[in-house]
């Protein structure tokens, strides 16, 4: 059995833990609290360290029951410092040690996200959905191979440019959002450009409203979603990361 | 935006906003020096099959009942849910 920890939260407020919350493996989630100075509270479990040995769709439901546990601890009134998913510790000492150790790193980050929320905005091709239709050469086609090469690199030239025009919008957003946001945040995948926004929350609406406001032209629509922890915002550089 | 999206549109935009969920859960948050464990931690969960996903975390989802992962009406008139 380990210790995992689902977020961080300061200061302590104990008395919104939500009674009978449970996390991973309908197991029941805990309070512990580092008392020092201005004092941390994280959210925990103790789960059979098996659980987390999952891949696929059965890692995907343990990701979303995670968030579960950090969205519950967001609507008690504090932004938490989600940890990252599968974080896990021998016991509880070891776990208020690491918290203790890190207590002056982990509370400048949560002041930092003090009061806001993440945002998402997705920046997506329209007509996603349709492939690129490069048919096949034969094989006993004439020059089959260079028809084969020539597609390829007509497919690059397309992604690339389609890359280039994301790019474009999402610079589009983040000027009309500038104001209303703390951080920013981007990430790409094959298809789809991810904007993470730190926002306060008295600032949403205003937010929603810029956005629903921008013209983004006819090759891309966006997608926006949240309010959630700031996943983003919460990594600490300095941080070892071991997977 | 997503106004006047047809239900494939927005069962393709619910797909996205899931993924992009998940790809912050499973890859960002806090280190704390403990141990992480991730099975497929490089994957960029946007870029493999989300349907096939979605299907097996629709059990995971209607446990949750009416809380949304990923609100894709945040944007629509009226629909402001803070």
């Amino acid at each position: 059995m380990v210790t995992y920890l689902y977020c961080v939260l300061a200061p302590p407020k104990t008395e919104a833990f939500p009674s009978g919350l449970v996390g991973i493996a309908d197991t029941p989630v805990r309070v512990v609290v580092v008392r020092e100075g201005e004092g941390l509270e994280a959210w925990i479990a103790t789960i059979d360290e098996a659980t987390l040995r999952a891949s696929g769709s059965g890692l995907a439901k343990l990701a979303i029951v995670h968030n579960e546990v950090v969205e519950a601890a967001l609507a008690t009134g504090r932004t938490p410092l989600p940890a990252r998913f599968g974080t896990r510790f021998a016991d509880d000492d070891a776990l208020l040690s690491d918290l203790q150790e890190r207590r002056a790193q982990l509370i400048d980050r949560l002041h930092r996200v003090a009061g806001a929320v993440e945002m998402s905005v997705l920046v997506v091709p329209r007509g996603q959905g349709q492939k690129h239709s490069t048919t096949q050469p034969r094989r006993d086609e004439p020059a089959a191979g260079r028809r084969y090469l020539e597609a390829v690199r007509e497919r690059t030239r397309s992604e690339e440019q389609q890359r280039i025009e994301a790019n474009g919008v999402a610079e589009r957003v983040s000027q009309a959002v500038s104001v209303v946001t703390r951080g920013e945040i981007r990430s790409t995948s094959a298809t789809v450009l991810s904007i993470a926004h730190l926002v306060r929350q008295d600032e949403l609406e205003r937010y929603r409203l810029e956005l629903l406001q921008l013209d983004v032209g006819e090759k891309f629509r966006i997608i926006v979603a949240g309010p959630r922890a700031p996943y983003n915002f919460a990594a600490d550089q300095s941080a070892p990361s071991q997977a | 935006m997503t106004p006047n999206g047809s239900e494939d549109d927005e069962l393709a935009d619910s797909q996205l906003v899931l993924g992009d969920l998940l790809n912050h859960v499973l890859d960002k948050g806090v280190v704390i020096s403990g141990q992480v464990m991730i099975s497929i931690a490089d994957i960029d969960l946007l870029s493999v099959d989300l349907k096939l996903i979605l299907t097996s975390v629709q059990t995971a989802l209607e446990r949750s009942g009416s809380r949304q992962h990923g609100d894709v009406s945040l944007l629509r008139p009226g629909s402001a849910k803070d």
